[in-house]
């Protein structure tokens, strides 16, 4: 099992690297975006870009650079050629900074001269907040309605919590972040307009998880009861619970020590990968709320996708997302071993 | 009985509710019994066509007159006896047409009759002329009342919007913004480029209800959606950054209302002088110099503040300016190790303010900073005499003298220590920034120099700003920012959602907001609501001249612009003089929805809402200002182009465009192609940057090329759109006809809008014409006003001034220029003059047949002086000596002070030293402010003075047996400098 947890590690390691140089080096060969502007405002630009390393500049033409971006000229009379530095030269600057020194590079953006891996670190307890607090609450909540439209199978209380469930499932998730916002925040003022600033009451910075929480609950709740009720009742039909029936059992015992344990086979991985995925954050609601999460990081960092790309920022949070996504697939799979003990991962067969 | 279970009903039910839903749709999509493009051949009437005859009339009708249109050669598949015509006119005022195409004449003027059948999408036209009796004789409306100029003005406007001599109009930069209660503002009359001085000159009168934080609950709050994480000015080139810092950043000089709040004024903030001192003005018309002189505030005068608490920091609180604090932004932005953006901009051949040795400096600090090197050869310089500290400039240009309290006075200029960079570490691209790590933020790394210092600032939710006590402006002395702190809340839901700050007012937590489009109708007229108004209307321009115009306008022979190289005349276009296309293009437009997207209002007037006319209220005598929007005779002018929809109706430009389709292809301008392989029409657009080409311009063409294509695939429209670098480029372009559609915008004199429509004259004589086409000195029959049809520059010169009218055309046109003066002086390089001064000037003036003149008088007219005193208007008939307005009382007993030459066109004229001295003065008052008493002679003490005055001609002109006097004002003189003895 440890062997094939470290091969796994390695593994990861190995296809982040893919994934991340593979997207650096199609963002950096996007076509580079030229700045409008007057003549001065673009030389400022490229001479810009020259100090971030992303373009070099000569006084004289370098055909074996290619075709200059611009030409301009300043004010002492002096030439300037502006070529994209080549994007493998670029990369494997990058990597070494990273091995090196552990360095991601600082924003050029969005926030200007602030570490990449801080902001990042900065925004996640947010989210991470967020969705520790949805999850304890979806959990629970989902798994028990789940539950309880099983045991209440083509019942009125079934057919009510299904009609719910497609309801919540079918709703965009900004339509009830709107809904919420204009019915509770803005006309019933019952809860903060926006997410609370680090100035504001203890009281207003509680209020200010209601929306976001009740949010994205209502559709992971929905979607929870509704797995839940899928497996349960798939389970409660096969011939080993009726046999822990015969056997004496109640049916209680027999749901809860035989049939919820089986259900959750499926689910329990289901649901890691869903908790881990919410760690990439709502875009939609973060943009709706002003959650400094880090959802919305990814969108800023891409700016215009020509001449206003923080390629620093954008890696970090590529690399985050990727680790997340496939951290999640570990976990996922390990935790099939945890559910069933037929599962072992890595064992010998 | 079987029970139905419940999921077996919820089931029936949902069939039957699909069902429905797919009988429903079905029924929808089913075809109705006729057609308009039958499915079997969506090109059946493509050829379809008919004319539509006047039969043997000439087409041109007398007022009353009638005319039976009819249709003949009937074509492509449709049959005459199933035409389901309909008739409609281009002007209703010229004509009417009936069901059955029977044309009435109504006024002079030109129309079209337009008759379009439904089904098929067949169209023709023919235009009609009814004639009229042209203007004759002497003409002026200048004197007649408000309503007068304001009908004249309608009457010019619909011929400039029928014939597009004044564009495509596209939308105005107003708005209507709503206050809460509690903001008082600085003026109740918005200021132009100012605003209402909220913050200045305004208050708050109560707390804010939704702000939940006792310490801001008085401060001023508004929102940003965008969080640039500094305040960084010199590193950044977003309007976020400069927006926010300008609550804490100063310049030499700053802009505050004038005394009676009507508008702003500039005046000392860092400086110490009244204006830059020249060292080395040249001696033209508009003196420029490359040496300026300021004497700054340091010491007790000025001094830092800062709220950060980190003790390396807080040190700085309190500081005063130090002289050399003021060279640190230069050292800083012209280092090239710090890549600092603006002064990477410093240094391009092509910026407004090219500091000398700038350049070269930066090229060779890529190491890092060198005093040495900066102190040898930057043009900025500190030094101290009897006045105090002062800095100095030398430019690698020179610089109009005018201009530079307004130009040189950056607040990226603002001086800081550099003791304080280097307490940052030794990086300027770290001040006013969060640090790396985030232990600092831009409260520990801004200086303020300004009434407001930052106090938080919260990434992603929240900055404030709280009034300074320590700046020199105190509120108890002028009566300035008494509003206690600035809340700025970060919004990024307004980024893509109009409606996120408005519900944020709408919670009281927003002390004014922008009524998004969606509530306009519904609080337009809320009593918190005040309208910012449109002071420029955007607008496409074009270029409709001919070949043979165009040459003569802009040709190596031009008289508007000689372009010397053939290979550089533009390619006119045979599609841009078909009316029926511009009225198509015009059409195609939906404003509304493009106005809306630029967060601009909708707009189909060639004048803003800017513009005004007066008059005295006979009851109370109070000035009465009516906007000439409003009025009746505006309204008149865009009556037939669907003010409605703010002139949006894509089947009226579908049905043009195929009337130009028809057009072109009878006179061989461009031959039809076929389905798979159509023939393209080309023209091209520019647009001032390339922003404006992605967000303006490309909506835009849009609209019309998808109007124009969809009416036969056989011919398509191709727009293809360029980015000029600048405005400027973007405006030299218009000026020498080097376009076939150019983005644009003209704005000025809006107290005088019908003197405005001067730019419109296709002479050029304003200067500033953008559009080409119709020739506005011909009378083609189009205008029709008091009872006569005129030319546009008749009835515009008749309306501003007095004409003489032949045949509703301009009889007379005058001009003079000076050529020669002479002035006794002492000698001096700075000449002291010493006696009268004598002027000649050359005239020549055009008059039509049969008409007579002769130069009667000659008037010098005194320009407003630089001090915003004013004057008023007065001056001297130097033939009679005598003086006219309001001057002092006296007489200087001259005469015959002109002479004439009539066979050489000259005139020379003498202008008595005493009236130099004391009635033309255009002063500049220097930091010895003196006494300026009411009849305007300045104290002894001051010690430069130009002089400037208007040169009018007096004109009496005889035509046809009538006499009349008229003034011309062909140039102004402006008075090199000189040292009164």
């Amino acid at each position: 099992m440890r062997r094939y947890v470290l091969k796994r590690i390695i593994l990861i390691l190995i296809t982040a690297l893919i994934i991340l140089s593979l997207t650096f080096i199609l963002i950096k060969l996007l076509p580079p975006g030229k700045p409008a502007g007057t003549d001065d405002q673009r030389l400022a630009f490229y001479l810009k870009q020259v100090g971030l390393g992303y373009m070099i500049d000569f006084d004289i033409e370098m055909p074996q650079y290619g075709t200059p971006l611009e030409i301009l000229k300043d004010g002492a009379g002096r030439l300037h050629y502006f070529y994209v530095r080549p994007v493998m030269e670029q990369y494997f600057v990058w990597i070494k900074n990273i091995v090196t020194k552990w360095d991601w590079g600082t924003s050029t953006i969005v926030a200007v001269n602030q570490s990449c891996m801080l902001i990042i670190a900065e925004r996640l307890p947010v989210t991470i907040s967020i969705n520790l607090i949805v999850s304890a609450i979806a959990v629970p909540i989902g798994f028990g309605l789940g539950i309880w439209a099983a045991l209440k199978k083509n019942k009125l209380t079934d057919h009510i919590i299904s009609t719910i469930i497609v309801l919540f499932v079918s709703i965009p998730s900004f339509i009830v972040i709107v809904f919420l916002l204009v019915l509770f925040a803005y006309k019933g003022k019952f809860v903060p307009t926006q997410w609370p600033s680090m100035q504001a009451t203890p009281k207003e910075k509680a209020l200010g998880y209601i929306i976001p929480v009740v949010s994205l609950s209502a559709g992971t709740i929905c979607a929870y009861a509704r797995w839940v009720r899928a497996e349960l009742t798939e389970v409660m039909a096969s011939e080993f619970l009726l046999l822990a029936r015969t056997k004496g059992l109640t049916r209680t015992q027999s749901i809860v020590r035989h049939a919820l344990r089986n259900s959750l086979v499926p689910i329990f991985p289901m649901l890691i990968g869903e908790i881990i995925g919410a760690l990439s954050g709502s875009m939609v609601l973060e943009q709706l709320y002003g959650i400094p999460g880090i959802g919305t990081l990814y969108i800023k960092a891409l700016g215009d996708l020509k001449s206003n790309i923080d390629f620093n920022l954008l890696m970090v949070d590529m690399a985050l997302v990727t680790m997340i996504g496939l951290a999640a697939g570990l976990l996922v799979d390990l935790s099939y071993g945890f559910i069933d003990p037929r599962i072992r991962m890595g064992a010998k067969k | 009985m079987k029970k139905l279970s419940i999921s077996k009903v919820a089931g029936l039910v949902t069939g039957f509710a699909v069902t429905a839903l797919l009988v429903g749709v079905t029924t929808a999509c089913k075809p109705k019994s006729k057609p308009v493009v039958p499915e079997d051949d969506p090109h059946k009437y493509l050829d379809a066509s008919f004319k539509l005859s006047i039969g043997d009339s000439t087409g041109v009708l007398a007022v009353g007159e009638t005319l039976q249109t009819q249709i003949v050669d009937v074509k492509g598949g449709i049959v005459a006896d199933d035409l389901e015509l309909a008739f409609s006119t281009s002007d209703p005022e010229v004509l009417s047409v009936s069901a059955s195409g029977l044309v009435t004449a109504k006024q002079p003027g030109f129309a079209d009759v337009i008759a379009i059948d439904e089904e098929s999408g067949a169209v023709d036209s023919v235009q009609i002329q009814v004639k009229g009796v042209p203007a004759q004789g002497a003409k002026s409306y200048s004197g007649a009342g408000y309503q007068t100029q304001a009908e004249i003005l309608g009457v010019l406007e619909k011929y400039a919007q029928d014939t597009y001599l004044s564009g495509l109009p596209l939308a105005g930069d107003g708005s209507f913004v709503m206050y809460h209660p509690r903001v008082q503002k600085g003026t109740e009359n918005y200021v132009e480029g100012y605003g209402f001085g909220i913050l200045q000159h305004g208050d708050l009168t109560a707390d804010l209800e939704g702000e939940t934080n006792a310490a801001y609950k008085r401060y001023l709050h508004s929102y940003t959606s965008e969080d640039p994480q500094n305040l960084n000015e010199w590193a950044a080139n977003s309007s976020s950054v400069s927006d926010l810092a300008s609550y804490v950043v100063s310049g030499y000089f700053g802009s505050k209302l004038n005394e009676d709040k009507t508008g702003e004024e500039y005046y000392p903030v860092l400086s110490n002088d009244e204006d830059f001192e020249a060292l080395n003005a040249s001696e033209d018309a508009e003196p420029k110099a490359t040496r300026f002189k300021l004497h700054v505030k340091t010491g007790e005068q000025a001094k830092y503040s800062t709220l950060s608490k980190n003790a390396k920091f807080s040190k700085y609180n309190g500081r005063e300016v130090a002289l050399e604090d003021y060279l640190t932004p230069f050292k800083l932005m012209l280092t090239k190790k710090f890549n600092l953006y603006r002064g990477n901009e410093m240094v391009a051949e092509t910026y407004a303010r090219p500091i000398k040795g700038a350049a070269e400096y930066y090229n060779q600090t890529g190491e890092g900073m060198n005093e040495e090197l900066f102190n040898s050869t930057v043009g900025v310089k500190v030094g101290e005499d009897e006045k105090g500290g002062y800095i100095e400039f030398e430019f690698a240009k020179a610089l109009k003298v005018s201009d530079a309290k307004v130009n040189l006075s950056s607040s990226l200029w603002q001086p800081i220590p550099m003791e304080f960079i280097n307490d940052l570490g030794g990086d300027p691209n770290l001040y006013a920034s969060f640090s790396e790590d985030k232990s600092l933020s831009p409260v520990d790394t801004t200086l303020s120099l300004s009434a407001y210092t930052l106090e938080y600032y919260e990434s992603g939710k929240l900055i404030t700003f709280k009034r300074n006590p320590e700046w020199f402006e105190k509120t108890e002395d002028t009566g300035m920012y008494k509003i206690p702190g600035v809340h700025i809340a970060i919004l990024e839901a307004a980024k893509q959602d109009t409606e996120a700050a408005w519900r944020e007012f709408m919670a009281n937590k927003l002390d004014s907001i922008t009524i998004p489009g969606t509530h306009l109708n519904e609080y337009k007229n809320d009593p918190r609501t005040v309208e910012i108004p449109e002071t420029t209307t955007w607008k496409l321009n074009i270029n409709a001249t001919t070949e043979e115009l165009w040459e003569e306008l802009f040709g190596k022979n031009g008289s508007v612009y000689q372009t010397t190289d053939e290979k550089d005349y533009w390619d006119v276009k045979p599609v841009m003089q078909n009316i029926h296309f511009l009225d198509g293009l015009y059409y195609s437009l939906n404003r509304i929805e493009f106005a809306g997207a630029q967060n601009m209002t909708a707009s189909q007037n060639y004048l803003s809402r800017a513009y005004y006319f007066t008059y005295k209220d006979a009851k109370t005598g109070e000035t009465v200002k009516v906007t000439y929007d409003d009025m009746d005779a505006h309204q008149k002018a865009i009556a037939n182009r669907y003010p409605e929809t703010f002139g949006f109706n894509l089947t009226a430009a579908k049905a043009y465009f195929k009337l130009a389709i028809q057009e072109l292809l009878a006179d061989g301008s461009y031959e039809l192609g076929t389905i798979e392989n159509p023939s393209k029409i080309e023209i091209s657009a520019k647009w001032m940057s390339q922003t404006s080409l992605t967000r303006m311009g490309e909506p835009l063409t849009k609209y019309m090329m998808d109007a124009f294509n969809s009416v036969d695939p056989r011919i398509q429209l191709v727009i293809n759109n360029s980015a000029c670098s600048t405005s400027d480029e973007m405006y030299e372009a218009l000026e020498r006809g080097q376009f076939d559609i150019g983005m644009g915008a003209i704005t000025g004199m809006q107290a005088w809008p019908l003197d405005f429509f001067q730019v419109l004259c296709s002479d050029n004589r304003s200067g500033f014409c953008l559009n080409w086409g119709p020739d506005t000195s011909v009378n083609d029959g189009k205008i029709f006003y008091d009872g006569n049809t005129w030319s546009f520059d008749c009835l515009w010169e008749a309306g501003t001034t007095s004409t003489v009218a032949v045949a509703g055309e301009t009889g007379f046109a005058f001009n003079a220029a000076l050529s020669a003066r002479e002035f006794p002086n002492d000698g001096a390089e700075e000449p002291t003059y010493t006696g009268d001064v004598v002027y000649t000037a050359l005239y020549e003036a055009i008059a039509a047949q049969g008409v007579s003149w002769k130069i009667t008088g000659l008037y010098l007219e005194d320009y407003a002086t630089n001090s915003g005193i004013g004057t008023g208007m007065f001056g001297i008939n130097l033939a009679t000596g005598a003086l006219t307005g309001v001057y002092k009382d006296q007489n200087l007993g001259v005469d015959h002070l002109y002479e004439l030459d009539e066979e050489a066109g000259s005139v020379q004229f003498t202008v008595p030293k005493e009236l130099n001295d004391e009635a033309f003065r255009f002063t500049k008052i220097y930091a010895e402010v003196n006494e300026v008493t009411e009849d305007q002679v300045i104290a002894a003490g001051y010690e430069k003075y130009n002089y400037r005055f208007d040169v009018y001609f007096e004109i009496e002109i005889e035509f046809e047996g009538s006499k009349f006097t008229t003034s011309f004002l062909p140039f102004d003189i402006y008075a090199f400098n000189y040292f009164a003895a």
